[in-house]
């Protein structure tokens, strides 16, 4: 009888695969490569170090980070479901001030992008912590959490509304000559819109999506299996509702958007770049395998490789319909034309 | 390094709807600690292959065997995940972190050691009687299930040499009631001791109440839900005493406090629970699963 395994050798990637340029630019920050950690998942690095090498990631997203320590939500605060999972975890942080003294110099001992997720209960709230955040070495960019489904103040009530979204953006903005990356919610009526406006105030880039209210009933016991009710739903169950927002983001917009939402293989993450994203977040799938983002890392450089594809970049946007040289859309599809900021970057 | 691609040493059904499954991963027998656990993918790896059963299960170590470098989980077979892990056959791989959490406490000099298991809360306490026995620390065993047909692991216990008392629902086997009847029969007629207990949430409420009430330490294992398994989620919380707590992450035992320190400990435990201190949120992975009954609020 063999035994265990270490899990933690992944065999090195394909031959050939070398040739592939991985990196990607948004927004001025050059990552390394197109595969970054979703904030929320992987809190703010330390727990995932003792399984792979963290220089291996495109960029660190971190838990988002509030003015002043948030104590969460009362559990449970996740339920397994088809294919995903709940979470109400409700952005329990112990604040800037910790973060800044505890959590980001461990963090900048890797050569990764630290993109910081910024939340409050108030506009006044996310101003105060871009203000603190704005130029601290280390600190690669921003990604404005507007679309948290866990807290009654803030995250999703500026999200839902392109009016409050672009005023949150744009006092941020003022706050900060970070590049800042606006991160959008599937529970809108109009996402395009909303992505339209968040860019008009000021967005960099963008990234979609957070995840999709839902609930989990417990039958036996007769009531919600979260404490809050409803949650978050993340996993393989919502990509393609990910794929979407995606595709819808970056084609109103032409900003760079950094996908996410059920992503745990290299073809997942090579799906998204052809959506239009220009970069992936690897979320729950880490839960799951803690090795994921370095797989995805491999499995998407392979295909690359496989398909001929020399970046990375020449990817993003791929299935669009004007970059296949296919019959035109189908009716009914959202038209790029006349979104604010301009066509897809590189449409033509 | 915490992760593995472990072969099946052994698979058997444990009872009737439940099992046990024994893997070679050396290094983890060797680390495991009673009421540590293992988490557990039930699916193939690296990333599993079944999405009705996505994420991982934490299941508590039930036994090591250190020369054959072998570790057991006992679980009841109960949805899709846990079934598929019971279908795995000798040299089957399965994907196991761990060994995770701080378990239990090895007291020393403390006198004798109660255990109370409730039905699949049974299984670390098997392994902590062995460890306490290895020490030479007096322990007894009480435990509870259902019927006779839901007892797990009796014969293990006495195989240790640990007395077994034993209570049922429906009286199939030994006292007929609560399982903490017979442990509270037990501290008052020999007080001094000290409790360990895993089981269903109302048992761990009566262990905490009888424990407050007898003024003996006693340690709590929590079971909650959880996803990463690691502290990085922060999806498995309880609330816990603020005062009472060391900053974060898997301390090792401290020894309990006694006597009028600890009367104290459970006055202010009281004060939490009425809201009238104040409470933090411990995330039952990490500085967990094992809590002690004078600083954890259970829901």
């Amino acid at each position: 009888m063999s035994s265990a395994g270490e899990t933690g050798a992944v065999p090195p990637a394909a031959a050939g695969a070398a040739s592939v340029d991985l990196s990607v630019e948004i927004a001025g920050i050059r990552f390394k490569n197109p595969v970054l950690v979703a904030s929320g998942c992987f809190a703010y690095g330390r727990e995932y170090a003792p399984f792979f090498d963290l220089n291996r990631l495109g960029g660190v997203m971190v838990k988002g980070v509030s003015l002043d320590p948030w104590p969460g939500n009362p559990g449970p605060r996740v339920a397994e479901t088809p294919a995903g999972m709940l979470n109400s975890v409700g952005l329990q942080n112990p604040g800037v001030d910790h973060f800044l003294r505890e959590d980001l110099p461990w963090l900048r001992q890797f050569d990764t992008a630290v993109v910081v997720n910024v939340i409050g209960r108030t506009v006044d709230e996310y101003r105060a912590v871009a203000a603190r955040l704005d130029g601290v070495p280390g600190v690669a960019a921003l990604e404005l959490n507007i679309s948290c489904p866990n807290i009654k103040e803030g995250g999703l009530s500026f999200g839902r509304s392109p009016e409050a979204a672009a005023g949150l953006v744009a006092a941020v903005r003022a706050e900060t000559r970070l590049p800042l990356i606006v991160k959008l919610t599937p529970n809108t009526a109009d996402l395009a819109g909303l992505a339209r406006a968040v860019a008009a105030a000021g967005a960099d880039a963008l990234s979609a999506v957070n995840t999709l209210i839902g609930l989990a009933i417990d039958a036996d016991a007769g009531r919600p299996v979260l404490g809050t009710v409803f949650g978050g739903l993340s996993g393989p169950a919502i990509k393609p509702v990910a794929l979407a927002a995606v595709w819808s983001a970056a084609r109103a917009t032409g900003l760079p958007v950094i996908g996410m939402g059920g992503i745990r293989s290299g073809r997942d993450a090579a799906e998204f770049l052809l959506a239009g994203a220009t970069a992936v977040a690897v979320g729950t799938a880490v839960f799951v395998d803690p090795l994921a983002p370095v797989r995805v890392i491999e499995e998407l450089e392979e295909f690359l490789a496989r398909k001929g594809v020399a970046r990375a970049a020449d990817l993003v946007g791929g299935a669009w319909p004007e970059r296949r040289g296919t019959p035109p859309p189908l009716a009914g599809e959202d038209a790029p034309a006349g979104a604010a900021g301009g066509g897809p970057r590189d449409a033509g | 390094m915490l992760l593995w691609e472990a072969p099946v040493a052994e698979s058997r059904q444990a009872a009737p709807g439940y099992h046990e499954l024994a893997l070679a991963a050396p290094a983890v027998a060797l680390q495991a600690r009673p009421g540590q656990f293992l988490h557990v993918l039930c699916g193939r790896p690296p990333g599993g292959d079944g999405l009705d059963r996505y994420l991982r299960r934490p299941l508590s170590v039930f036994r090591v065997d250190r020369q054959a470098g072998t570790v057991a989980v006992l679980f009841r077979v109960r949805g899709e995940g846990t079934r598929w892990l019971a279908a795995r056959r000798p040299g089957d791989l399965v994907s196991v972190l761990g060994p995770l959490g701080r378990g239990f406490p090895l007291p020393a000099g403390a006198g004798r050691v109660l255990l109370v298991g409730g039905g699949v809360g049974i299984p670390p306490l098997l392994f902590q009687a062995g460890e306490l026995r290895r020490a030479g620390v007096p322990v007894e065993a009480f435990l509870g299930a259902r019927s006779a047909a839901h007892l797990l692991a009796e014969d293990d216990f006495r195989r240790l040499g640990v007395p077994v008392a034993v209570a049922t629902d429906d009286g199939s086997r030994g006292h007929r009631g609560l399982v903490t009847e017979l442990v509270e029969r037990a501290l008052a007629g020999r007080p001094g001791a000290t409790v360990c207990a895993c089981g269903p949430l109302p048992m761990l409420r009566a262990v905490q109440r009888l424990a407050v009430r007898r003024n003996v330490p006693a340690y709590l294992s929590v079971e909650q839900t959880m996803a990463c398994g690691v502290g990085a989620c922060l999806g498995c919380p309880v609330r816990v005493v603020a005062e009472e707590v060391y900053p974060s992450g898997p301390e090792p035992w401290r020894e309990p406090p006694r006597g009028g320190d600890l009367e104290a400990a459970y006055r202010r435990l009281e004060r939490a629970v009425r809201g009238e201190a104040a409470v933090a949120y411990r995330r039952v992975c990490l500085e967990g699963p094992v809590f002690a009954a004078w600083e954890v609020l259970l829901a």
